[in-house]
């Protein structure tokens, strides 16, 4: 009796954990977008308007850049290793274009307006391209856009420091001159994969 | 004999072609361990974080384990990973250290572990030169060079041993 009801509880603790695994998994890579190979968003609703402030200090929303495909990156300055991969990434698959690089608009959205000032994104932004425009707001305009885009951030501060990390998705997504998300790459996908699949747009 | 000076000159100037080769790859080596191609990356003056990526070689029959950073550069040095969980990236310190297994290597690179410089005292230049110090369990105190590439690199171009 006394066995099995430890057997019971020992099996009533994993099936928790799993549960409790599983909906973590679920909760954070959202199956809808998460399940489309390599990238392709198929009849899920992504993006949208935004209301912002450029790197240089202009009000923009999403009409500004119309008319051109755009690949937008959602990322932070205080970030020195995944950020800087992915917008380097970006800036090498622009290379990859050649002159057709100039059909695209490189967009990095801070997911840390409250660090990232539109003058901490001018400077930041220098590093990476010529064309890289930074895009900042308040607290509640960037939690607009990056919902819309379905980015997860959340802020993580350990107590042994004084500042914070930020948690968040890691996606660029390219849009079309019609402000459509087209196509989505995840972390680590190669620059000449990005500029194959821009081509194929371009085409299309 | 203008030939002999030719080929002569022409040994001289591949023996300095080849100490030129080697001096782009820096490393420092203590003991079994050697570290190889420590690097990072441009920053602007507002930036003040850096990360700091090596690989760490160990020729010795027992393992070791890489616990700490220093460095005069930044505030803080600490060792950090990169946890990708789902579709979210996740920053974290590392806790207990990074292990170097006997007779192995273990890779510090962007989307994995890596230094994290917090607090820089300065703007991290394109091709200067970070000083560091990694502090290892059983090898000691080893002083490093990063050299500092573009803000967007991968790392510095290298060759397949």
């Amino acid at each position: 009796m006394k066995k099995s009801a430890r057997i019971g509880l020992l099996l009533a603790i994993l099936v928790i954990a799993a549960a409790a695994i599983l909906a973590e998994r679920l909760l954070i890579r959202d199956p809808d977008t998460a399940q489309a190979p390599s990238g392709i968003v198929a009849g899920v609703a992504i993006g949208g308007p935004f209301t912002l402030t450029d790197h240089t200090g202009r009000q923009v929303t999403e009409r500004d850049y119309l008319g051109n495909f755009a690949l937008v990156f959602f990322g932070y300055t205080f970030c020195p290793d995944v950020c800087p991969t992915e917008l380097g990434d970006i800036a090498l698959a622009l290379d990859e274009l050649g002159d057709r690089s100039a059909a695209v608009t490189p967009l990095m959205i801070t997911i840390d307006p409250e660090r990232d000032t539109p003058a901490i994104l001018a400077e930041y932004v220098t590093l990476f391209h010529e064309r890289l425009i930074g895009l900042t707001g308040t607290v509640e305009q960037i939690k607009q856009v990056a919902d819309a885009y379905r980015i997860i951030y959340r802020r993580f501060e350990d107590p042994n420091y004084t500042f914070y990390l930020m948690d968040h998705t890691s996606f660029i997504y390219l849009l079309d001159p019609d402000g459509k998300v087209v196509s989505l790459f995840r972390y680590g996908t190669a620059p000449e994969e990005m500029a194959a699949i821009i081509r194929q747009h371009m085409r299309g | 004999m203008a030939l002999i000076r030719r080929l002569a000159l022409m040994a001289i100037f591949a023996a300095a072609a080849s100490g030129a080769v080697l001096a782009q790859v820096p490393e420092h080596k203590q003991g079994p361990l050697t570290i190889v191609q420590p690097w990072s990356r441009a920053t602007v003056p507002t930036q003040k974080t850096g990360g700091v990526f090596l690989r760490i070689e160990n020729t010795g029959s027992r393992p070791d384990h890489l616990i700490g950073v220093e460095s005069e550069i930044a505030d803080t040095a600490s060792l950090h990973a990169m946890i990708r969980h789902g579709d979210v990236m996740r920053m974290r310190p590392v806790v207990g250290g990074i292990d170097v297994p006997a007779n192995g290597h273990v890779v510090l690179a962007p989307g994995g572990k890596h230094v994290m410089l917090i607090g820089l005292r300065g703007q991290l230049i394109k091709a200067s030169a970070v000083p560091l110090t990694l502090v290892f369990e059983r090898g000691g105190r080893v002083q490093i060079e990063a050299i500092v590439e573009a803000a967007g690199s991968r790392g510095p171009a290298r060759e397949s041993k």
